[in-house]
């Protein structure tokens, strides 16, 4: 007599079926929860840093604006540069420790670098807290400028420019044990307005 | 008695194993679980460019224009619960505050770029503004989830958006 299968009382979970599941379930969890947080976090961090550069390129010596010349301050840069990151990082301004819902688990590396352009075209470069991040500074061979070396990618400064560069360690969702290194390079220029209205 | 059906629906013998109901309620709420975060991370997204849309206002004009509650035609604010509304959100329920992070003053309502009047965050002050957006959950999937793992409130019942940046208007 034939039985129908679902009448069949027998079955059991197959060995392989459970090993497939433990590798299936947590790559699924992985690829659905973790996944978008770390692109999320990838989002925030960029703006910081974009954020931070584009505020620090304000911070003018106004001694230098009264004479025609566009130079920033490094230390102000570097400040500014700092409470920014702390305040959209969620850490201590002072120690620049994670606080509690940080996004950062340890404390981040922040390098700011600021290229001052010379009347003659040549640039003052400064490097506040230099961490071996920007690793040479060298002038462009196709035109007036320089070229800074960055672990990432190099950039080319052609006028008044501040560089923030972060690296800070961020944590996963559900897997603790995933703790992604993030890098940026954030650059914002200086410069008069030609466009703009006395 | 034969059976009219071709397969023996009436036969008490077939089941299924108790364990293969447990484990299969146990497989459709992890995929309910992970749906029910999907539908909640990807609104989120969206609402996060929104906020960063009004922090890069915030940044050029020192502050955001209109009020609180988005009252004022063509203001920031106003534009900012338009949208929100056009999302589906309900706009009553939302809140938006812009305030300096040491002082507490009050950014919102500033003077507009081109308009007479100081009512705004200056670039010298050097203060970090703080543009904060509580927004309720609509997604209810989670809700299911937390019933059937007996677990406490697995995401929040509102996205927390907040932006920080200063100033750069003279």
């Amino acid at each position: 007599m034939k039985r129908h299968p679902l009448s069949n009382q027998k079955g059991i979970t197959a060995i392989h079926a459970l090993v497939i599941m433990t590798c299936v379930f947590p790559m699924l969890i992985f690829a659905a929860i973790d996944l978008p947080y770390a692109m999320e976090n990838h989002r925030q961090l960029k703006n910081a840093v974009d954020n931070a550069a584009s505020s620090a390129a304000y911070s003018y010596d106004k001694a230098e604006l009264s004479q025609g010349r566009i130079a920033l301050i490094p230390s102000e840069a570097e400040l500014v540069a700092n409470k920014l990151i702390a305040a959209n990082l969620a850490l201590d301004e002072e120690t620049m420790e994670p606080v509690l819902g940080s996004l950062a688990e340890s404390k981040p590396r922040i390098s700011v670098l600021v290229a001052n352009q010379k009347p003659d075209g040549s640039f003052e470069v400064t490097i506040k807290n230099n961490i071996g991040v920007f690793t040479n500074v060298r002038k462009w061979d196709n035109g007036a400028g320089i070229v800074v070396d960055t672990e990432m990618q190099p950039v080319i400064i052609q006028e008044t420019t501040v560089l923030v560069y972060l690296e800070t360690e961020t944590h996963g969702l559900f897997m603790n044990f995933f703790n992604p290194v993030f890098k940026y390079v954030g650059a914002a220029q200086a410069q008069f307005n030609p466009n703009a209205i006395p | 008695m034969k059976h009219l059906l071709p397969f023996p629906l009436r036969n008490r013998k077939g089941g299924f194993a108790i364990e293969a109901i447990l484990s299969m309620a146990f497989v459709v709420m992890m995929l309910v679980m992970a749906i029910g975060y999907y539908s909640y991370m990807m609104p989120r997204e969206a609402l996060v460019r929104e906020v960063q849309l009004l922090a890069q206002k915030a940044k050029i004009q020192g502050g955001l224009t209109g009020d609180a509650t988005g009252s004022i035609l063509g203001t920031d604010t106003e534009m900012f619960f338009a949208s929100m509304e056009a999302r589906g959100f309900d706009r009553d329920n939302i809140v938006l505050t812009c305030e300096t992070r040491v002082a507490k003053r009050n950014c919102l309502d500033v003077t507009p770029i081109g308009s007479k009047g100081d009512r705004y965050i200056q670039r010298d002050d050097m203060e970090v503004m703080v543009i904060r957006a509580e927004i309720p959950v609509q997604s209810s999937l989670l809700g299911l989830t937390q019933v059937f793992f007996g677990t406490i409130q697995m995401v929040p019942e509102q996205y927390l958006l907040q932006e920080s940046i200063m100033s750069e208007r003279w």
